[in-house]
Parts: structure tokens; sequence; C-alpha cells
């Protein structure tokens, strides 16, 4: 190869390289965060960062603001649930069956904790302090985020699958089919639970409203639910039809079906809240009516999760392998 | 008449003649015994050679992924525990065969033996439960169960007999043979 001819595919491959680098400037159209192999599992988001987790056994750290990737962590297996601290100066997530905590900038593990099951949710405690986990086996285990010490360990009644609190502090949930429900005091362990009961299959996301007075579930039932928090009352019911290829008599008939939810997040200020899952579209609903307000799209697989960023973006993980900032 | 100095000349000549042919013929023994050795090797490792009639794979499991790196294809012994939009759950007892994953990673169908309960058994799966399994007992007798997307199921099981029955809402509505007045 002669000198020009190297010179000129150099600047193919750098322009190849920078195209295919996410865009630097925030638009309408949602960045596509594509670093991950396979499924990605979970996503959480503080401050400017987001944080997302594989089944490729690595944690992402992204700036939000232009998408770019900070860190790679190697987590040491599947990761199944991320959560960054409300500072965002430390990750949780969980990995198979074990918890584990990495500080800002630190590649290596701060501490890990076994559970005795697979790792559903993780989620911190608005003061950063304590880290609730809770496993496939129904057992939900609150941690000392410093250095992962158990702090109290409660048996929900089935399998667990997510796991919320309020950002007032004052409320803790947990879901299985049914969601359970703590009113927790500053650094107060949980007392009795409340039953909120009407899903019928694994309530997979949970999240509060702003204020604390709402909390709306995501479940593999193919609903959501919306929940007065005060008495436990439901609220709403949300579904979402999605035209489905049904082959019938064998014929192919788009036929509208209700999917899987996986996750929701609600809103920093509180007007509206998100549903997603195997739908693949991002669901906006108006907090005030319970209406749905716009679905977006652009996944190609079922979303896994979805957060805000604090000024507001919606920000979807999928098994597309890829993170949405939309 | 060759003097003496002109005969050393000549003998000094016909050593490094010497020395030179036995650099060459070491230097060609090397060389034939490097390719020797690659030619060997070639042979070993050709494809045929490989996977001859005799030739068995022979691993503890196996795993197929797609374009995007999406495990799609699982055969081992066992099978891992189940995958559900990116997340795992416990399996019930020790499982090995076949297992099928959707393009979003959610375990869908597989083509089972139990360790415990000694059953084989085929399950059909929606995103992400059950909706119909064939199964066969060791000891004889096998079951064939349909779910709906509300729960409701239908099944055909044949133990002592074959028995058809339909359950609404966790209630029999109908059963062949009908059962007996307050069975379940």
């Amino acid at each position: 190869m002669n000198r020009s001819a190297a010179l000129a595919m150099f600047a193919i491959v750098t322009i190849a390289a920078v195209a295919a680098a996410p865009s630097s400037v925030p638009s309408a159209a949602p960045l596509v965060l594509s670093a991950h192999r396979g499924v990605v599992s979970s996503v959480a988001a503080a401050g400017d960062r987001i944080v997302s987790g594989g089944i490729d056994g690595t944690v992402r750290l992204w700036r939000a603001a232009d998408g770019n990737e900070l860190a790679t962590l190697r987590a040491g297996g599947e990761v199944h649930a991320v959560a960054i601290s409300p500072d965002g100066r430390a990750i949780v997530a969980g990995v198979a069956k074990q918890i584990v905590s990495f500080a800002q900038g630190e590649s290596r593990p701060r501490w890990s904790r076994d559970l005795r099951g697979y790792a559903s949710a993780v989620a911190f405690s608005p003061d950063g302090r304590t880290v609730a986990a809770i496993s496939s086996d129904g057992t939900l285990t609150l941690l000392d985020a410093a250095n992962g010490a158990p702090r109290q360990t409660i048996a929900l009644q089935d399998s667990g699958g997510s796991v919320a609190w309020s950002r007032d502090g004052r409320w803790l949930a947990a879901g299985g089919v049914d969601v359970q429900l703590w009113q927790v005091g500053a650094s107060a362990a949980p007392g009795e639970p409340r039953k909120l009961a009407g899903h019928h299959d694994l309530a997979f996301a949970l999240a509060f409203s702003p204020d604390g007075t709402r909390l709306v579930s995501a479940s593999l039932d193919r609903t959501a639910r919306l929940w007065n928090v005060a008495d436990g009352a439901v609220v709403a019911t949300l579904e979402t039809a999605h035209p489905t290829r049904l082959t019938i008599g064998g014929r192919p008939r788009a036929i509208p079906q209700q999917l899987a939810v996986t996750s929701a997040a609600w809103s920093p200020d509180g007007a509206t809240f998100v549903t997603a899952g195997a739908d693949r579209a991002v669901h906006v609903w108006d907090a005030a009516t319970g209406k749905l307000r716009e679905s977006r799209e652009g996944h190609t697989r079922a979303i896994t999760a979805v957060a805000f960023t604090p000024n507001g973006r919606i920000v979807s993980s999928s098994a597309d392998g890829t993170v949405r900032i939309w | 008449m060759i003097d003496v100095e002109t005969l050393d000349r000549r003998i000094a000549v016909l050593e490094g003649s010497e020395a030179n042919l036995r650099r060459r013929a070491n230097v060609a023994c090397a060389m034939a015994g490097l390719l020797f050795v690659a030619l060997f090797s070639i042979a070993a490792t050709r494809p045929d050679a490989a996977i001859g009639e005799e030739t068995v794979l022979r691993v503890r499991g196996l795993i197929v992924v797609d374009a995007n790196g999406v495990e799609r294809v699982h055969i081992a012994a066992p099978v891992p525990d189940p995958m559900m939009f990116g997340r795992r759950s416990e399996r019930l007892g020790t499982t090995s065969g076949i297992l099928l994953f959707d393009a979003d990673g959610t375990e869908r169908s597989g083509y089972l033996t139990s360790d415990e309960v000694r059953e084989v058994f085929v399950t059909l799966d929606a995103s992400p439960r059950q909706q119909a399994l064939f199964l066969a007992n060791a000891e004889g007798g096998a079951n064939l169960a349909m779910w709906d997307n509300q729960g409701n199921r239908a099944q055909l099981y044949a133990l002592r007999e074959p028995r058809l029955e339909l359950r609404r809402n966790g209630k029999s509505v109908a059963s062949l043979p009908a059962k007996e007045e307050g069975a379940q």
C-alpha cells in the first residue's frame, strides 16, 4: 500500500469512528449509548451521571449531557440491577447473587455482600446511607452503604422484584406480586408493612412521586398501577395495547395485546411518570389525570428499566443492547 | 612439480570448501526438519482429520448468541436458572436439556429432563409465563396442559386413566369423564 492510499484509508477509518461516536450536542432525537453487549438490564441517574448495568458483566458510567462514556467497571458477573447514590459518588450493582459497591473514580469494588437469591433491584435511601436490595427469593436486605454491613433482613411472602424509597425517606416499598409498604423514620428500621394487593404477577419496578403521596408499580401481569400511599388504594390501573402479530387459523393478524410492564419512573417535577416494558415503547402518563400523554418509540427490543435525570430527561435501557437518553 | 607452499594453499582452499559444504548441509537438514514438522502439523489439523466419524464433542454446555450478543439457545447439563428481561430467578430442581430464548433474552421454551422427579417435558412460554407443557413421567403417564393469558387452564392427563379437564379462575368447569359430586 502506498503512502497516499494509507492516508486515505486512515481518513475513512477516522471519519467512520467519529460518525459512530455519540453526538456531543443534545437534540430532539434521543442519544443512543451502545457500548454494552447483549441485554442492558438496568439504568439509574443522579446529577449529571447515568449508570447502566448489563448481562455482559459491566457497569458503565455515562455523562447525561452528551452521552459520553466515563468509566467501565467490571462487575464480575451478570448485572441485574444498578443504583447511584443521590450525590453521584457511589454506585451499587446487583451482580448475580451479590451486591457490589463502587466508589466514584475507582474501578475495583469497594465492598460486596452475598444475597440468598439473585439480585432483582437495588435502591439508595435519600440520604445515601442505606442500600435496599431485594432478591429473587423474596428477601429484602438493608445494608450500610459505607461498608455493606447488613442492618436488617425482611422476608416477603413471595419472590422479590422491586424496591424503592420515597424522596423524603418516609416510605420504603418492595414488590413481589403484592407490594409491601413500610413507613420508616429517619434511620429507623421498618416496622409492619401495609400490603398493596392487586397485581397478578411480579411487580418488576416501583417509583414514588416526588412528594411521596403516590406510588406507581409496573408488573409482569401487563399492567401498571397507581397507588395512593396514605391508604393503599388503587387510583388507576394503567394499560397500553400494543399491536401484536398473532397467527390465528393459519393467518397472521395484528391484534392489540397488553405486554409485560417492566419499568417505571417519576419525573422530578411530579407532573408525569413513565412506564415501559415488552412493547419497546416509553409511555408518558399525566400524573394528575392518569391519562397517557405520549409514547416514545425507538428501542428494538424490550425495555428493561427507565429513570429520570434530575433535569427531567428520560433514560431507558433495553434488551437491544442500548441505553437511550430521550 | 608442486611446491609445498602451493600444496598448503590448495589444502587450505579445500578445507574452506568442506566447511562451507558442511554448513550448507546442516542448514539443509534443519530446513528439512522444519518442513517435516510443518507438514505433519498441517496433516494433523486438517478438518477431515479432526472431524472423523468417531469424533464426539464432549462439553457441559453450549450457548448460541445472536448478532446482538443475546443468548438464544442454551444446551447444558444442568441448564442455568431462568432469565427474564435481564434478571434471573431460581429454577425449581435441576434440569438438563435445551432452552430457547427470544430476542429479549427471555426464556421461552425448554426440552428438558428433571434430575429429581425424572420427568421429561417440553415447555412453551409466553413472555414471561408458561403457556403450554407436555410432560411424561418416568413411571408412566403423561400430561398436556395449556393456559390462556388469564391463567385459565385446559389439561389432558393420563395417569391411571385418561382425563380431560378445563379450569377457569382456579375452578374445574368441565371434566371428562365427569368428576364425582364435590370433587375439585
